[in-house]
C-alpha cells in the first residue's frame, strides 16, 4: 500500500468511526424519547383497560396501574438517562435493547396479552436495527427467548394456550424472532458496508479537494512570481528602450556626417576619380539604411518607453491621401505598378495625429510598391461606424508577392520580415510594420492584414475619426505601460 | 485533574454504571415476575354441586345443554372471558341455553351493572342476560369469581366448571374454552374443570 493510499484509508477509518458514533448517539437519543413515550402509553393502557379491581361492591386501584407507573418507570428511566447522558456507548445501546424488550413484555401484560401488542417485539427489533449494529439484536432476542422459556415452564397456558406444553416450545417462538433478526442482521451489515463506502468516497474527495487547493495555491504563487518577473521585465525593457533612444541619438549624429560627406565626395569624384563613385554610393546607401534602422529603433523605443506622444489636429483626409499618392508615384512606377485611389465621399475631416497617420499610410504604400512588380496598388478610404463611433478605414491592397499565413501572423512583430531572403532581395529594416502597428494602437485604432502567397496583400487600418485630447493621454500611458 | 486520572475515572464510572444496570435489571425482572404471578394467580374456584341447583330462579333446558356464565359487570379481566365465551359459542354445533348473570350489589344504584360487558353479553347468540341482586344466584351456583362458567347437560348434570381464559384478562387459546367447545360439540374434553381468573363477586377477596 502506498503512503497516499494509507493516508486516505486512515482518514476513511476516522470518518467511518465518526459516522457510526453519530448514528449511535442519535439512535440513543431517539430511544430515550421512545422510552418516555412507551412509559406514558403503558399508563394510558392501564387506566383505559384495567383502572380498578373489584370485590363485590368494593373497588381499588388495579395492580396494572401501579405496574404501569412504577415498573414502567423502572424499566424506562435508567436506559433513557443513559441515552441522554451517555449516548454512543456500547453499554448504553445494550441496556436500551434489553429495556425495549422488557417494556414490550410489560405492554403485552397491560393489554391482556393481545396478539396485536406482540408486534411491539418485532417493531422494537426493527427499531434497534437503527443502530446499524447487529450485535444489539442479540441481548434483545435473548430477553424474548428467556421470557417465553420461563413463562412456558411455569405458566404454559398463558403463553401457549394449553395446560401442558413441550418444554422446548419456547424455541419455536424464539425462532420466529431469530427469523426477523436474520433480515435485520443482513440489513445492518449492508448499511455498514454502505457507510464504509461513503467514508472512503468522502476521504478520497477530501484528498482531491486538498490536492486541488494545494495546486491552486502553487498556481497563485507562480502567478505572483510571474507578476514580479513581468514587472522586472517591464522595467528592464523600459531601461533598454531609454538606453536605445539615447544611443540612437548618439549614433545618428556621426552617421549623418558620413552620409553627407559621402555625397560630397561623390560630387568631387565625378570630375577626377569616377572609379571611386560606386564605393562612395555603397557607403551612402549603407549609411542611409543604417539611419533608417536607427530611426526605426528610436521610434519603437520611444513607444515602448512611453515617450511617444500624439499631436492632434483636424485635417482633410482626402487631401492627405492625394498628397501621399503624389509622393509615392515615383516609387510605384519604379516597378511598373499602377496606383488607384478610392476615396469615398463620406470621408470628410479627421481629428487625429496627421504625421503618424501619414507615416502609417506611407509605410504601407511603400511596402506595396516594393513587393509588387507590374501589378496594381489600391488605396481605399471610407468612414465607417464601429461601436457607435465614427472610424476612418484606410486599406492598402496590392497584387504583389503576398505572404503565407504564418508570415502574416508575425508581420507586425519588430525585426521580422516575410523571410531572410526578403531582406536580402527587397531591403528594409523589419521595423516598419511594427512601428505602424504601435502607432495604430497608440491612436486607439487597429491594423489587420489579409494575404495570400503570390496573390498580394491587403492591409486595413482603422483609426478613430475624432480622437479626444483626454484619450491621447490615456492611450499614451497605455502604450507606455505595454 | 491529571491526564492519567482519566482512565481511572472512566473505569470508576463504568463500574458504577454496571452496578446500576445489574440492580435495574434485577428490579425490572422482579417487577415483571410480580405481574406474571398476579396474572396467573387463579381466583377462588366454584364449589357448585354436580346437579342443577334446586333453589335457582333460572330454568335449565331439557333439549340442549344449559350454560351459566357468572360475571362482575365492572371486572376488566372478564372482558377476555366474555370474548372467549363468544368464541366458544361461535364454534359450538349445539348452541346451549345461555345465561349471563351479572352481579348487582344492592348498595349500588340502578344501572350500575349496565356496563360495556352487559352490552357485549346481550350480543351473544341466544343468551339471556340477567341481573343478580346481591349475588344470590352466584351463591346458589357456589360461585365467587367473575368469569366462572358452568355447563349442565340435558339431565341437569354439571359437565364443566371453570374459567375460559388462560390467565387474568388474557385472551387467546386456553384449555377451558377448548373443553367447553368439545363438550358442546359432543367431543371428549381435555378437562372438565379449569382455573378461573377474574374479580371476586363478593367483598374481601382480591382480584
Amino acid at each position: 500500500m502506498t503512503a497516499l493510499a494509507g493516508s486516505i484509508s486512515r482518514r476513511a477509518d476516522e470518518l467511518f468511526s465518526a459516522y457510526q458514533h453519530d448514528i449511535h448517539r442519535r439512535t440513543d437519543r431517539l430511544f430515550a424519547g421512545l422510552m418516555a413515550f412507551q412509559w406514558l402509553l403503558g399508563i394510558v393502557f392501564a387506566l383505559r383497560v384495567s383502572p380498578l379491581t373489584w370485590a363485590g361492591a368494593e373497588s381499588s386501584m388495579h395492580l396494572h396501574v401501579r405496574a404501569a407507573v412504577i415498573l414502567g418507570g423502572v424499566i424506562s428511566i435508567f436506559p433513557a438517562m443513559l441515552g441522554l447522558f451517555r449516548p454512543g456507548l456500547v453499554s448504553t445501546r445494550y441496556v436500551i435493547a434489553v429495556a425495549q424488550m422488557l417494556m414490550g413484555a410489560l405492554l403485552i401484560h397491560l393489554t391482556g396479552g393481545r396478539i396485536e401488542t406482540h408486534f411491539h417485539v418485532f417493531g422494537s427489533l426493527a427499531f434497534l436495527a437503527f443502530y446499524r449494529d447487529w450485535r444489539v439484536l442479540i441481548p434483545a432476542t435473548i430477553v424474548v427467548a428467556l421470557d417465553h422459556m420461563l413463562r412456558g415452564l411455569f405458566w404454559p397456558q398463558s403463553v401457549y394456550g394449553v395446560l401442558v406444553a413441550s418444554e422446548w416450545r419456547w424455541v419455536e417462538h424464539a425462532a420466529w424472532v431469530a427469523f426477523e433478526d436474520l433480515f435485520l442482521v443482513v440489513a445492518c451489515l449492508r448499511s455498514v458496508a454502505e457507510l464504509r463506502q461513503t467514508a472512503e468516497r468522502t476521504a478520497a474527495l477530501e484528498h482531491e479537494v486538498r490536492t486541488r487547493q494545494e495546486a491552486e495555491d502553487e498556481m497563485a504563487e507562480l502567478v505572483d512570481e510571474l507578476k514580479v518577473t513581468q514587472r522586472q521585465a517591464e522595467i528592464a525593457t523600459r531601461a533598454k528602450s531609454e538606453f536605445l533612444a539615447s544611443m540612437s541619438h548618439e549614433l545618428r549624429t556621426p552617421l549623418n556626417a558620413i552620409i553627407l560627406y559621402s555625397e560630397l565626395l561623390q560630387e568631387e569624384a565625378k570630375g577626377n576619380d569616377a572609379a571611386s563613385i560606386p564605393d562612395l554610393q555603397r557607403i551612402q546607401f549603407s549609411g542611409k539604411h543604417l539611419l533608417d534602422l536607427i530611426n526605426g529603433i528610436l521610434d519603437l523605443s520611444k513607444i515602448e518607453a512611453g515617450k511617444m506622444g500624439l499631436e492632434l489636429g483636424r485635417f482633410d483626409v482626402k487631401r492627405v491621401i492625394d498628397e501621399l499618392a503624389d509622393s509615392v508615384s515615383s516609387l510605384v512606377q519604379k516597378n511598373c505598378n499602377t496606383l488607384t485611389v478610392k476615396c469615398h465621399a463620406n470621408v470628410g475631416m479627421m481629428h487625429g495625429d496627421l504625421t503618424k497617420t501619414r507615416q502609417i499610410l506611407l509605410n504601407l504604400l511603400s511596402n506595396a510598391a516594393k513587393f509588387t512588380t507590374e501589378g496594381s496598388i489600391t488605396i481605399e478610404v471610407q468612414r465607417i461606424k464601429r461601436g457607435g463611433a465614427d472610424q476612418i478605414e484606410f486599406s492598402v491592397a496590392d497584387t504583389g508577392v503576398g505572404m503565407t499565413e504564418e508570415q502574416s501572423r508575425i508581420v507586425f512583430e519588430p525585426f521580422t520580415q516575410a523571410d531572410v531572403t526578403t531582406t536580402r532581395k527587397y531591403g528594409g529594416t523589419g521595423l516598419g510594420l511594427a512601428i505602424v502597428s504601435r502607432f495604430c494602437e497608440l491612436m486607439g485604432g487597429t491594423i489587420a492584414v489579409q494575404s495570400k502567397l503570390g496573390h498580394g496583400s491587403r492591409f486595413a487600418v482603422r483609426l478613430p475619426a475624432e480622437m479626444a485630447n483626454a484619450m491621447t493621454t490615456e492611450l499614451f500611458q497605455s502604450a507606455g505601460a505595454a | 485533574m491529571d491526564a492519567t486520572d482519566l482512565p481511572k475515572q472512566r473505569q470508576f464510572t463504568s463500574f458504577w454504571v454496571a452496578g446500576i444496570a445489574a440492580f435495574w435489571l434485577a428490579t425490572a425482572v422482579g417487577g415483571l415476575y410480580v405481574i406474571w404471578a398476579y396474572e396467573n394467580g387463579a381466583g377462588v374456584p366454584s364449589h357448585a354441586g354436580p346437579q342443577w341447583p334446586a333453589g335457582t330462579t333460572l330454568t335449565a333446558a331439557t333439549d340442549r345443554p344449559t350454560l351459566i356464565f357468572l360475571a362482575h359487570p365492572r371486572c376488566s379481566c372478564t372482558t377476555a372471558s366474555l370474548g372467549e365465551l363468544a368464541e366458544a359459542l361461535a364454534r359450538a354445533k349445539t348452541l346451549p341455553k345461555t345465561y349471563v348473570v351479572f352481579l348487582k350489589p344492592s348498595s349500588m344504584p340502578d344501572g350500575w351493572e349496565k356496563t360495556a360487558l352487559w352490552t357485549s353479553a346481550q350480543e351473544l347468540p341466544g343468551a339471556t342476560v340477567i341481573r343478580d341482586e346481591d349475588g344470590r344466584e352466584a351463591e346458589r351456583f357456589g360461585t365467587v369469581t367473575s368469569g366462572q362458567t358452568l355447563l349442565y347437560d340435558v339431565h341437569g348434570h354439571l359437565v364443566f366448571n371453570g374459567g375460559i381464559t388462560s390467565a387474568r384478562g388474557h385472551a387467546g387459546d386456553n384449555a377451558g374454552r377448548s373443553s367447553l367447545v368439545d363438550l358442546l360439540n359432543h367431543a371428549t374434553p381435555a378437562t372438565s374443570a379449569t382455573d378461573v381468573y377474574g374479580c371476586s363477586l363478593v367483598a374481601q377477596a382480591t382480584s
